[in-house]
């Protein structure tokens, strides 16, 4: 039972408070707003980070245009995970982080805010991660309780770190860090082992994100963003990755049609939903991965219409695994077509709030698997034997558990696709302290 | 750049010739300019951080509350809040049925959030006002529930559960925190439902709705409560009130998701969209208008 408050001495802002001590619509004022959106993405294979890169003024005054520091940072310092670019690509490569293999899986973590807040967050959140890590480390072994690293995924790895991190902001709710944040990362996956399906199915890995408020309230989530611009950002995610399974190219219609309010459906629609009924097969279903036995199947999509569609014997309390959200956790489309869709998405909110702009920022963790794979996804109609290089030597001697982490290389699907931000490498000439 | 060495715990850095002492921080961070960081918490929070003002408590509340509707309107913080839950006692145990929609100010921050808490097989939680406050303090109930049973070597009462949780509401009276929930389960006097809220309240009762669209929820199970349910009906009226309550009360929707607490534990029921139930109660209203 926690009884006792500390007052403790923030004296940088002790003149601004003392002269008003008592009203509430007073001067107090420590937060700075200075934008910046984050998205967090998980895939079933991968996870994915995304930030504009721009610090204001609180105002309509751009500090920085390539600020990343407080915005996407890996959870583990001592990874080494710095995140920066450099031109050793094509001018047609968006290369945007340095590739890197990560033994165990960073986990990475956006915010924005205030961005001194979101850098004080990144500080602490660093400290208690590694003073657990070197705390709990017993062998020589680089393994540590967070991350296991043995054959088919990691531990709690990403879970832990966002617990943790509620935690930490829990921990000043009477004056938040005014950041609001996403986590993401590969999870154990929770799909029945052995049950390969294209993409992500054989690997033991899935992508998990996670989205914050100020004080720690946290959800897991397939897309999520935070930050100034996120009201206009998050519908064109929701759209863009609603099942579905593919992101809205446009020339399709959208895959919810409004009904009318009186109940009656238009003829499209009842065709659309005869056709949909009679294309729905398993691949929709999230298999629970339940290590007691008797896993339980459950649709992950959001509108299941009638009780009998959840198996409510499969979820009761004592079974493993046994509760799962009727949410979907993970989207189905591949790496490269996430990547263009927040591109594009962050340009279009560019265009409409000032706070967002210059440049995106976007880091993919791939699983091992996906990033062997992605050399057989046709670019441009090639046959799949270019990109061999994704394939180091390494990956041997890991057992297939090594994630990497890389640069965006989308394919462009549209012939003529509109105009994105100027991209560049982004170079990162300042460490932390 | 942090004034001090950092304190990472007494029993780590104590060696027996100086004692960590409160006051020392004060006297340093004193004109220093420097921030002292909180205690390292390694995992959970130790002490709360308060604004170094003459009357932190007021000024908590007033700055960093999670108050439900506009009332946090004039803060430049919102937090995560809204809801409808409620929860019933019957003959066949109890049902709780709540939404799954969270708003900061206008903006619906998500549509899927989880509002029972699983505080152990035995024991549900929902959660009604600020996200954050309920989650955390909840899950601080199930460690203290977990203790408790290790302790003693049996289970945990709903009523002893309840009151832990209402004593620590307590202690932090006064801050701004909010959380309206209420703890059910089913233990060796039966099954048990019990408030408890921000303001130390702890109440014992049949049923309950908190939220912003308890009022809409409550119309309806004051109207079609009784003890001799069936639980097929108990299911209904759960879904019907809540769906009531979702469509009236804007800061509530999305999901609903059900349970039933028996005496071996809580079962999830179903998890539906309230748009659904609406084209489903219409279809209902019809079919009724139509064949009378």
């Amino acid at each position: 039972m926690r009884s006792a408050w500390l007052l403790p001495p923030l004296t940088l802002l002790a003149t601004a408070w003392s002269s008003s001590s008592s009203s509430s619509s007073s001067s107090f004022d420590p937060y700075l707003l200075d934008g910046g959106l984050v998205t967090a993405v998980a895939g079933r294979d991968y996870a994915l980070i995304a930030s504009d890169t721009r610090l204001t003024d609180g105002g309509y005054g751009i500090r920085s245009r390539d600020h990343l520091g407080g915005r996407i940072w890996s959870a583990v310092s001592s990874s080494g995970c710095i995140v920066d670019g450099y031109d050793d690509d094509d001018d047609n490569e968006r290369a945007i982080a340095r590739r890197r293999d990560f033994v165990p899986p960073p986990v990475l973590v956006g915010s924005a805010g205030c961005s001194a807040d979101c850098e004080s967050l990144r500080r602490r959140v660093r400290l208690e991660l590694d003073a657990l890590l070197s705390s709990s480390s017993t062998s020589s072994s680089s393994s540590s309780y967070y991350y296991n690293r043995h054959p088919g995924g990691g531990g709690g790895g990403v879970r832990s770190v966002a617990n943790l991190l509620q935690q930490v902001l829990y921990g000043r709710r009477s004056f938040p860090y005014y950041s609001f944040c996403v986590v993401a990362g590969l999870d154990r996956a929770r799909r029945g082992l052995g049950r390969g399906r294209g993409r992500g199915g054989g690997g033991g890995e899935e992508g998990a994100a996670y989205v914050y408020d100020a004080i720690g309230s946290y959800e897991r989530v397939a897309v999520a963003c935070a930050g100034t611009g996120r009201e206009l950002l998050q519908p064109i995610l929701d759209r863009s990755f609603s099942p579905p399974s593919r992101p809205f190219r446009g020339g399709r219609s959208p895959p919810n049609s409004p009904r009318r309010r009186d109940g009656t459906k238009t003829t499209t629609q009842e065709e659309e939903e005869a056709a949909e009924a009679a294309a729905a097969t398993g691949d929709d279903f999230d298999e629970v991965d339940d290590v007691g036995g008797g896993g339980g199947r459950v649709s992950a999509r959001a509108t299941t219409t009638t009780t009998a569609d959840v198996p409510a014997s499969r979820q009761r309390a004592g079974v493993a695994g046994g509760l799962v959200s009727p949410v979907r956790t993970t989207v189905d489309c591949p790496w490269e077509d996430a990547v263009n869709v927040i591109a594009r998405a962050y340009a279009s909110v560019a265009e409409r709030e000032i706070s967002v702009g210059d440049e995106v920022v976007i880091c993919v963790i791939l699983t091992n698997d996906a990033a062997r794979s992605k050399g057989r996804v046709s670019v441009g109609g090639g046959d799949g034997d270019e990109d061999e290089d994704e394939d180091d030597d390494d990956d041997d001697d890991f057992g297939g558990a090594v994630p990497k982490l890389t640069f965006a290389r989308p394919t462009i699907a549209d012939p003529d696709p509109p105009p994105l931000p100027n991209v560049r490498p982004y170079c990162n000439k300042s460490h932390d302290a | 750049m942090f004034g001090s060495s950092l304190v990472i715990g007494d029993d780590i850095l104590d060696i027996g010739s100086h004692k960590f002492d409160a006051g020392r921080t004060d006297q340093r961070a004193i004109g220093s300019g420097a921030m002292i960081p909180a205690r390292l918490a390694l995992g959970e929070p130790g002490q709360f951080d308060v604004p170094d003002v003459p009357d932190p408590a007021h000024f908590c509340r007033n700055n960093f509350a999670s108050a439900c509707g506009n009332g946090d309107q004039g803060q430049s913080v919102k937090f995560a809040k809204g809801t409808t839950t409620l929860a019933f006692k019957f003959d066949g145990g109890i049902i709780v049925s709540v939404d799954s929609r969270s708003t900061m100010g206008a903006y619906i921050a998500s549509g899927t959030v989880k509002k029972v808490i699983e505080i152990n097989p035995f024991l549900l939680g929902t959660m009604a006002g600020g996200a954050a406050d309920c989650s955390f303090w909840e899950r601080n109930l199930g460690t203290q529930c977990r203790m408790y049973e290790l302790r003693n070597k049996k289970r945990i009462t709903v009523a002893a559960a309840s009151k832990l949780l209402a004593n620590t509401m307590n202690s932090y009276r006064g801050y701004g925190l909010s959380m309206g929930t209420m703890i059910t389960g089913w233990d060796g006097t039966g099954p048990q439902l019990y408030y408890v809220d921000n303001d130390g309240t702890r109440l014992h009762g049949r049923y309950f709705s908190v939220g912003s669209g308890s009022t809409y929820a409550y119309g309806v199970l004051d109207t079609y409560y009784r003890t001799d349910l069936t639980v097929d009906e108990a299911i209904d009226l759960g879904k019907r009130a809540i769906y009531h309550a979702c469509h009236r009360d804007a800061m509530s929707g999305s999901i609903n998701n059900l349970y039933h607490v028996t005496r071996d534990g809580w079962v999830k029921i179903h998890a539906i969209d309230v748009n659904d139930m609406h084209y489903e109660y219409l279809e209902e209203k019809r079919n009724a208008m139509a064949s009378s």
